[in-house]
């Protein structure tokens, strides 16, 4: 997978990669040259006494130190244009795809994992592809090249490659393949930590209520302990890393003066030759290392690689159409905004039981049609098919006539005003989250909107009012300020059909008999849809369904049900039980 | 543990309470024109500020250098014994590690002896070779060989040699020991360091009010109290470590150089401003880049996150695509900021080695002109009218009848030849060491995350 994601990823930066292995190319060359020319100064200038040798061939080292590190930079720019490139792209891509998620998939890989994948796996890809631009390429060019001049500098001496690499890398081997599980270790301990922080923030409110300050911070300081732990085993053995790399080059600068001297005492060598083997050497120990570290990382990316490919290569099960119907013109003349199921049925695939099965009606508009269901029922699965979050398995669910399968999703979503169940509100203000249906919406129509979803009085009393911020979320309002803002959102953007999920579960019943009579009145023409658990607030619906198991066990209205339906008694009665206990 | 760091952390907290000021009001002013309206921060909240200074936006970081060192230091306080102790660690293995290549210079200028040497008659001593030398008219050669160690007819003094290697050898071991000690005991007072800042924000969490938290987005504050002690943890490591050992290198450095020649000596310290300059400047570019990298990192996070979380929202609202072309902006916006600090930062190790180059190339053209230049110079004061060709060394200046050369000038000139190519092999050496630790660090730092 890394290899195909890096293939992909870097064929349109394919020119600035030719350059860096141009540049990189160049510069190991220069890099390469220089040793003989310091060899040169000694043996040539410095041993002779010849000012003119040093003068000129200084100049020349010059050069082409210059030259090197021009190159170097020029490598180094490319490389990381070509990194950060693929880093934007892989991150626009992620980013897209999962726009393109129905909420299928967004919940099959889970919210926050599709955020570490975005986020944390991207950098990890970026990362190896700028330290292949900047040191692996080369790593390998210096290597070979280094061997090669050592042994044409002297062959007899070049046995002193052969063990100093091994040693090397079995050194630096070692250590790392030891150290790589102790990061990986500290790193979901730093994961835990950063959990645990994250938890207390969002739910900062629920920890002062009921004065668990001393429990989390006693959970706290424990993942704090573990990562310290698992940094300090960790840190020491790569405060081992240096001075067995460091031992290993000294070690090797003496065996080579050692055993060069009797090479020199043979006369097949000169002083400055072994200065330049010297420098060969180390280049080639300083390869080396850099591949073993190459080597470590690259597993790394390519879990992380996997993590991405997984979600480029998942399909949206939910398609917009091909030939999209771009205006519902209800055929049999009823009014915009009707929804009707047809003989629905959903499974999530490789799931043996059905969610939903067989289920048929029709919500007709300027009428409120309600479903009640204990939990796991399959209410919200029912609430996710209508805007086509999800597609249904069997059967089809259509908006005024059309199937929503082939209505132009633009032209669908504008038709709708959904209330989830957990009323998640945006960074920003009252306003902005207010107009995120209706961008240009008047202050007088947000007025009117949080005066039906009796929000008028709390975002009067906020500071700044409608300009008031609201946190990541909404999680510096309250859960029953939450729900009345999201109710109010959608309100505003005055839709034919309103979606609200379980959205009365956290006010007061007193306010919630308010806010549904101001909601009848405003609504009037318009298409409800109300997911329930509280029969409360359902009572008066002109048409009840009673989801059990997936299947519509009963229907028809309150009083009808409280006759025909088994179920909706149970219901009923266990919640004036609820009640009465209460 | 936490006790211990509490009161020592709470002065700087309040001492950087004013000077975070004009920075504060600078990055307010920022992230006000971001499109999302945030309140600044609680202006009259319990602490005046304060608790909030050092968490400010990251933008503070760049214009604060100074205050937030200092307070750093503050919270390293009560680890400054082991501190010392890695200061002494530090100073004993670099001192190791300069005396090292000037052990192996000295092995070089063995073998060089050596050389020389068995092309001379056996048999023979020094003086009387020299005499002899003179006495055929050779005054070059004695010139050239008086200064040096030699034994006619003999070769390499391997006895020496071996002698010189083994001390260098014990000397390198010794050295890489005292450099695990100094990162082991490092890292032992970053970890603990850490460990106190993180339950120094765990308790602060509990004592801000909340509505610090209604003013500030949550994925911001997390990036701060994650990403940024994890990258304190990581410069704390990294920063002292260097800041030790390349102190102690270049004074280390500075003096052997001094013993073997002062003059020459004198062109590796012009090159330390030079290395000082190009440093700050780049890092002070990168800095600034690399807050930037930060902040949109820590922008673009927030944005996914609440798109995600959102999924459903964002779709039946109809925000897809405005939703889409924020993202596109930021994204390209952190591309533009990183690709531009790790260009920035890439640039720092081809500069220091065309410092150590350069350093190299000066010492071997000065170290050569110096040893003609005094010959003439003395010739010339003597002779007073001899044309002085000084920059054809020749193999002997041409300026200098061959009757007269005044043999300290020579001397001079060879015993500075002579530590000329210690000095050499001291910089190649050094410099290939350096390049390598830069490295290796900076490998293991990527690795690591």
């Amino acid at each position: 997978m890394l290899w195909k994601l890096l293939v992909e990823y870097l064929r349109p930066h394919r020119q600035l990669l030719i350059a860096v292995v141009i540049f990189q190319l160049a510069q190991s060359i220069a890099s390469l040259y220089l040793p003989t020319l310091n060899a040169d100064i000694i043996d040539e200038g410095v041993a002779k006494g010849d000012t003119d040798v040093i003068l000129s061939l200084g100049a020349l080292m010059l050069g082409i130190t210059l030259l090197q590190i021009v190159c170097a930079v020029i490598a180094v720019y490319f490389g990381a244009k070509a990194a950060m490139g693929v880093g934007r792209d892989l991150r626009g891509a992620i980013f897209t795809r999962v726009g393109e998620f129905s909420e299928q998939e967004v919940t099959k890989f889970g919210a926050p994992s599709l955020i570490t994948r975005s986020t944390n796996d991207v950098q990890q890809v970026q990362q190896l592809v700028l330290m292949a631009a900047t040191m692996m390429v080369a790593a390998p060019m210096l290597a070979i090249g280094g061997v090669i001049m050592a042994v044409r500098q002297d062959v007899q001496l070049s046995w002193l490659i052969a063990v100093a690499v091994p040693v090397l890398m079995i050194g630096v081997g070692l250590i790392i393949t030891r150290m790589v599980p102790l990061f990986r270790k500290m790193q979901k301990r730093i994961d835990t930590v950063n959990r645990v922080l994250r938890e207390q923030l969002t739910g900062i409110r629920v920890v002062r209520a009921f004065v668990r300050e001393d429990i989390e911070t006693a959970r706290f300081a424990q993942a704090n302990e573990d990562v310290t732990d698992t940094a300090l085993r960790a840190g020491r053995l790569m405060a081992l890393a240096f001075p067995v790399v460091m031992l290993v080059l000294n070690v090797s600068s003496v065996a080579v003066i050692w055993f060069g001297s009797f090479r020199i005492e043979d006369g097949s060598m000169q002083v400055g030759t072994l200065i330049a083997f010297l420098s060969y050497l180390m280049q080639i120990l300083m390869s080396v290392m850099m591949a073993t570290f190459m080597a470590v990382m690259i597993p790394r990316a390519a879990v992380s690689a996997d993590r991405i490919g997984e979600v480029l290569n998942t399909e949206s099960s939910v398609r917009p159409p091909l030939h999209p119907v771009s205006s519902a013109v209800s055929s049999d003349g009823h009014r915009r905004g009707q929804l009707e199921m047809r003989d629905v049925g959903f499974a999530y695939p490789g799931a043996d039981q059905p969610v939903l099965s067989g289920l048929s009606f029709t919500a007709r508009a300027g009428q409120t049609t309600a479903i009640i269901g204990s939990t796991g029922a399959g209410k919200t699965t029912l609430v996710n098919l209508m805007p086509r979050l999800f597609d249904a398995t069997t059967g089809s669910v259509r908006m005024d006539g059309v199937d929503v399968r082939e209505l132009h999703p633009d032209l669908l979503w504008g038709h709708i005003g959904l209330v989830p169940q957990r009323p998640y509100l945006f960074t920003g203000t009252v306003r902005s989250n207010l107009q995120y249906g209706k961008p240009d919406a008047t202050e007088d129509e947000l007025w009117s909107a949080l005066e039906i979803a009796q929000a008028r009085d709390f975002v009067e009393e906020m500071e700044g009012g409608l300009d008031a911020p609201i946190s990541q979320g909404g999680t510096n309002v309250s859960g029953g300020q939450r729900q009345r803002l999201a109710i109010a959102r959608a309100l505003v953007k005055r839709p034919e059909l309103y979606i609200f999920d379980d959205s009365f579960s956290s006010l007061d019943t007193g306010t919630d008999a308010r806010l549904r009579q101001a909601l009848k009145r405003s609504t009037a023409g318009a298409t409800l849809v109300i997911i329930a658990q509280r029969v409360s607030s359902i009572v008066d619906a002109d048409q009840i369904l009673v989801l059990d198991d997936g299947r519509i066990v009963g229907r028809g209205t309150h009083r009808g049900l409280l006759e025909t339906s088994e179920t909706y008694r149970e219901i009923v009665s266990s919640q004036l039980a609820a009640e009465e206990t209460v | 543990m936490s006790t211990q760091n509490r009161p020592t952390s709470g002065a700087p907290h309040s001492a950087s309470t004013n000077s975070a000021a004009p920075g504060g009001t600078a990055a307010a002013s920022k992230t006000g024109t971001a499109d999302v309206v945030r309140i600044p921060r609680p202006a009259g909240g319990p602490g005046r500020g304060g608790p909030f200074a050092g968490m400010n936006v990251p933008a503070e970081k760049a214009m604060n250098f100074g205050p937030s060192a200092k307070r750093l230091l503050g919270t390293l306080r009560p680890e400054r014994a082991w501190l010392l102790l890695v200061l002494v660690m530090g100073v004993a293995s670099v001192t190791l590690s300069v005396i090292g290549p000037r052990l192996l210079g000295e092995g070089t200028n063995l073998i060089f002896a050596g050389v020389v040497s068995k092309q001379l008659p056996a048999g023979v001593s020094k003086a009387e070779l020299i005499a002899q030398l003179r006495a055929a008219g050779e005054n070059q050669k004695a010139d050239m060989l008086t200064p040096m160690a030699l034994t006619p007819g003999q070769r390499i003094d391997f006895a020496a040699l071996s002698n010189v290697l083994m001390w260098a050898l014990v000397l390198y071991v010794l050295a890489s020991a005292f450099m695990w000690v100094q990162a082991y005991v490092l890292n032992g007072v970053v970890q603990r360091t850490v460990f106190g800042l993180r339950e120094e924000i765990e308790a602060k969490i509990h004592r801000l009010p909340l509505r610090y938290f209604d003013s500030i987005q949550r994925g911001e504050l997390l990036s701060r109290v994650t990403n940024d002690v994890d990258n304190i943890s990581q410069s704390l490591q990294q920063s002292i470590s260097q800041a030790v050992t390349s102190v102690l290198t270049v004074v280390g450095v500075l003096v052997m150089m001094f013993i073997l020649s002062p003059t020459l000596a004198l062109i590796a310290l012009v090159t330390i401003p030079l290395t000082l300059g190009i440093t700050a400047l780049i890092a002070k570019r990168s800095q600034k880049l690399f807050v930037a990298q930060w902040k949109h990192t820590g922008e673009l996070n927030g944005q996914i996150e609440e798109t995600y979380t959102g999924h459903a929202l964002v779709k039946v609202f109809g925000r897809q695509r405005e939703v889409e072309e924020r993202f596109r902006q930021k994204n390209v916006e952190l591309y533009d900021a990183s690709f531009g600090a790790q260009f920035i930062s890439g640039l720092i190790m081809p500069a220091m080695t065309f410092i150590g180059n350069l350093v190299y190339v000066g010492i071997a053209v000065v170290g050569g002109l110096q040893c003609s230049w005094a010959t003439c110079r003395r010739s010339s004061s003597t002779r007073g009218s001899s044309p002085c060709r000084w920059r054809s060394w020749g193999p002997w200046p041409t300026c200098c009848s061959p009757g007269w050369r005044p043999r300290s000038a020579y001397s001079r000139c060879w015993t500075s030849r002579r530590s000329l190519l210690s000095l050499l092999v001291l910089v190649l050496i050094l410099g290939g060491a350096g390049w390598c630790l830069r490295t290796s660090r900076s490998l293991t730092r990527r690795t690591s995350r």
